[in-house]
C-alpha cells in the first residue's frame, strides 16, 4: 500500500469513528418527558442563563455562588441525585429531574423552575445530562 | 480553480489535500452532530453569563441578573413570578429571619451619561419665528434607591425614594402587600403607593434617552387638557391581584386616589380604578412563554374645589368628570427575538379638554428586543399617536400627533449575582404635530403654527450601573 493511500485510509477512519461519536452524543443529549423531547444544544443557554451561578459553567457546583450556599448545590458531574423514582444507586429518570427542576427544594437555595415553559425546563434536562459520562 | 490546484500539486500533494478534507469534513460533521458541545470545546471557550436590575435580590438569594431578566431591568418569566408571589421564591428562605442579620435590602440605580438633544422649530427670546436648539454635554441621571423585600413570610414592603440631579428628593414608591392570602396565589393585597400593573413595564424597560425613555401611550394628553393622568405614572391606592401557580395567568384591579401619585391628596374625593388581565401560553421555543393581555382605567378628576381666599383646598375636589383608557399588549418571542405589541384607545370628559367635545385618540406601538446573550441585547420601538376627535372643533385633527422612533443597545461586560452595569447606546427621535416633545427638550414652548412638525431627537451614551 503506497504511503499517501494508507494516510487516506487512517484518515477516514478517524473521520468514521468521530461521526460516530457524534452521533451517539446527539442521542445522549436528549431528554423525554412525556411528549417533550429537550436537545442540549437549547439548554445551554438557558443553563448559564438561570442555573450557572451556583452548579457552575461546568455543573461541577462551583459557581460564583456555590461558597455561600448551604446545603451545597448539586455536583452534575458525579451524577448523584437525591429525590428520584429509581433504585439507590442508580440514575435517575429524566422526569425526575424535570420534577426536581419545576418544585424546587423547600430548605434549599433551589427555587421552583416553574415559570419557564415545559420545553425550556426539558431543554435544560438533556444538557445537565452531559455533565457526566453516566 | 480546486481542480487546477490538484492537477499541479501532483498525486502526493493531492492525497495529502483529500486526506485532510475528509478529516476536517467528518470532524465538523461530528461536532456538528453532537451539537457542538463537548467537554474539550468548553474546556476553551469563553464563560458567558451575567444578569440583574435590583441587587438586593441578587444578594439575598445568590441567584445572577439573568435569572429574573431578560436583560435588566426587564423581567423574564421567572422574574415576573417572584415579582407576582411577593418577591419570594417559595422555598422557606424568604423571610428575613433566613438572611445573615448585615443582609440589608437596597441597592441604588444612577445613569453617568453623555449625550446630545436636538428639536427644531423652538421659540426663543431671539428667535420668536423658531429655531434649531441643541443641547449636550455629559451629564447624570438621578439616583433610586430601591428598598425591596419582605418584613415577614408572605408580608412584602417596597420603598424607592429619589435623588433628582438636580438635588430634589422623591418618593416614587412606598407600599405594604400581603401575599398568599388563604395560602393561595389568586389573593394579595397592596396598599401604598406603586407601579400599576402595566403589562408593558415603564419602569423596567430598557430606554434611558429624553425621547426614547418614555412611552406617548402612558403620558399623552391633548392640547390645552386640564387632566394630569400617566399611565406610567406610580399611583397611590390599594391593588387586590392574583395570578396562578406558574404565573401564566395574570390579573389585577386597583382602586386609586385621584391625584396621579401625589402625596397630599391634592385630588378629589373620587376614586379611579384600574384592571389588568393576561394568560401566557407555553408555545414555541423562544426565551419565555408568550403572553397576551387586555388593560383598562377608568378615572376621575374634579372640575371644582373648597376653597379658602381663593385658593383650593386639598381633597375637596368635586363635580368629577371621567376619563378611560382601554388597551391590549402582548409579549411575544421567536427564538431570541422579543416583540412587544400595544394598543390603546383614550377618552377624557369634555370638561377636562380645551373645547365643548370629548378628546379622543388611539395609540399603537411595536417594541423590539433581540436578546443575543444575558449580556447582550438590541433594541427598537416605533410608536404611532393619533388624534381621533379635538375637545375644540376649530384646532386642526392631526393637532397633538406624533411619531416616536428609537433603537439602542445593552451590553453588560459581566453578570454576578452582586452588582450590575450596563453600556448603554440610544438613538431617539418624535416627531409632533404642533406640540412641543413630551421629552421636555428644547423650550417648551409650541411652535406658533399648529401645522408645524416639531422634530426632537436624543442620542445617549451611558453607563447604567446599579449595586
Amino acid at each position: 500500500m503506497r504511503p499517501h493511500t494508507r494516510w487516506v485510509a487512517v484518515a477516514s477512519g478517524w473521520g468514521v469513528l468521530l461521526f460516530a461519536a457524534g452521533v451517539t452524543r446527539a442521542v445522549a443529549q436528549e431528554s423525554h418527558i412525556g411528549s417533550v423531547t429537550g436537545h442540549a444544544p437549547a439548554g445551554r443557554p438557558l443553563y448559564e442563563r438561570y442555573c450557572a451561578g451556583c452548579h457552575g459553567d461546568d455543573g461541577d457546583a462551583r459557581g460564583e455562588n456555590a461558597q455561600w450556599i448551604d446545603p451545597r448545590p448539586r455536583d452534575f458531574t458525579m451524577a448523584v441525585f437525591k429525590c428520584r423514582s429509581t433504585p439507590t444507586g442508580t440514575l435517575p429518570t429524566d422526569e425526575d429531574l424535570f420534577n426536581a427542576m419545576t418544585r424546587g427544594f423547600v430548605t434549599t437555595n433551589m427555587p421552583p423552575w416553574v415559570a419557564l415553559t415545559p420545553q425550556g425546563r426539558a431543554d435544560m434536562v438533556a444538557y445537565i445530562k452531559t455533565f457526566s459520562p453516566k | 480553480m480546486v481542480r487546477g490546484f490538484l492537477r499541479g500539486a501532483g498525486s502526493v500533494q493531492g492525497s495529502w489535500l483529500v486526506s485532510g478534507v475528509v478529516t476536517c469534513t467528518c470532524l465538523v460533521v461530528a461536532m456538528a452532530v453532537s451539537g457542538g458541545r463537548s467537554r474539550a470545546y468548553t474546556a476553551y471557550s469563553l464563560a458567558v453569563h451575567k444578569t440583574e436590575a435590583i441587587p438586593a435580590f441578587a444578594r439575598k438569594y445568590g441567584l445572577r441578573c439573568s435569572a429574573c431578566h431578560t436583560v435588566w431591568p426587564e423581567l423574564n418569566a421567572f422574574g415576573q413570578r417572584f415579582k407576582d408571589n411577593g418577591y419570594q421564591l417559595g422555598n422557606d428562605r424568604d423571610s428575613p429571619m433566613w438572611q445573615s442579620p448585615a443582609y440589608w435590602p437596597i441597592a441604588m440605580r444612577t445613569t453617568p451619561q453623555w449625550h446630545l438633544e436636538s428639536t427644531t422649530h423652538q421659540i426663543t427670546d431671539a428667535a420668536p419665528a423658531g429655531k434649531t436648539l441643541r443641547q449636550t454635554g455629559f451629564d447624570l441621571s438621578g439616583v433610586d434607591f430601591l428598598l425591596l423585600g419582605t418584613l415577614h413570610k408572605n408580608i412584602t414592603f417596597g420603598l424607592v425614594p429619589t435623588l433628582d440631579a438636580d438635588g430634589t428628593t422623591g418618593l416614587e414608591a412606598a407600599f405594604v402587600r400581603f401575599d398568599n392570602l388563604g395560602q393561595s396565589p389568586w389573593a394579595n393585597l397592596k396598599v401604598g403607593k406603586f407601579e400599576l400593573d402595566n403589562l408593558l413595564s415603564e419602569k423596567r424597560f430598557t430606554w434611558l434617552s429624553n425621547n426614547g425613555g418614555f412611552l406617548y401611550a402612558y403620558h399623552f394628553l391633548p392640547s390645552g387638557s386640564a387632566n394630569n393622568f400617566g399611565f406610567g405614572d406610580n399611583q397611590i391606592g390599594a391593588e387586590f391581584s392574583g395570578h396562578s401557580f406558574n404565573s401564566y395567568t395574570r390579573y389585577s384591579v386597583a382602586l386609586l386616589t385621584t391625584d396621579d401619585g401625589e402625596p397630599g391628596l391634592p385630588g378629589g374625593k373620587s376614586m379611579d380604578a384600574m384592571f389588568t388581565l393576561s394568560q401566557a401560553f407555553a408555545l414555541g421555543g423562544g426565551l419565555g412563554p408568550q403572553r397576551v393581555g387586555v388593560f383598562g382605567y377608568l378615572g376621575h378628576r374634579p372640575t371644582t374645589f373648597e376653597t379658602v381666599s381663593g385658593t383650593a383646598i386639598p381633597g375637596t375636589g368635586t363635580d368629577n368628570k371621567s376619563f378611560y383608557r382601554i388597551g391590549a399588549t402582548a409579549q411575544l418571542w421567536l427564538g431570541n427575538l422579543e416583540l412587544l405589541p400595544l394598543v390603546s384607545h383614550a377618552q377624557d370628559d369634555a370638561a377636562l379638554g380645551p373645547g365643548p367635545d370629548k378628546p379622543t385618540w388611539n395609540n399603537a406601538l411595536l417594541e423590539a428586543h433581540y436578546v443575543a446573550t444575558p449580556r447582550f441585547m438590541v433594541q427598537g420601538r416605533y410608536e404611532l399617536t393619533r388624534m381621533s376627535t379635538q375637545g375644540d372643533p376649530a384646532t386642526p385633527k392631526s393637532l397633538g400627533d406624533a411619531d416616536a422612533f428609537a433603537v439602542g443597545f445593552r451590553y453588560y461586560p459581566f453578570m454576578i449575582s452582586r452588582d450590575g452595569m450596563a453600556l448603554h447606546g440610544e438613538f431617539a427621535m418624535t416627531r409632533t404635530t404642533g406640540l412641543a416633545p413630551l421629552s421636555g427638550d428644547g423650550s417648551g414652548v409650541d411652535p406658533a403654527d399648529p401645522a408645524t412638525k416639531v422634530w426632537s431627537r436624543s442620542l445617549l451614551l451611558a453607563f447604567d450601573f446599579a449595586f
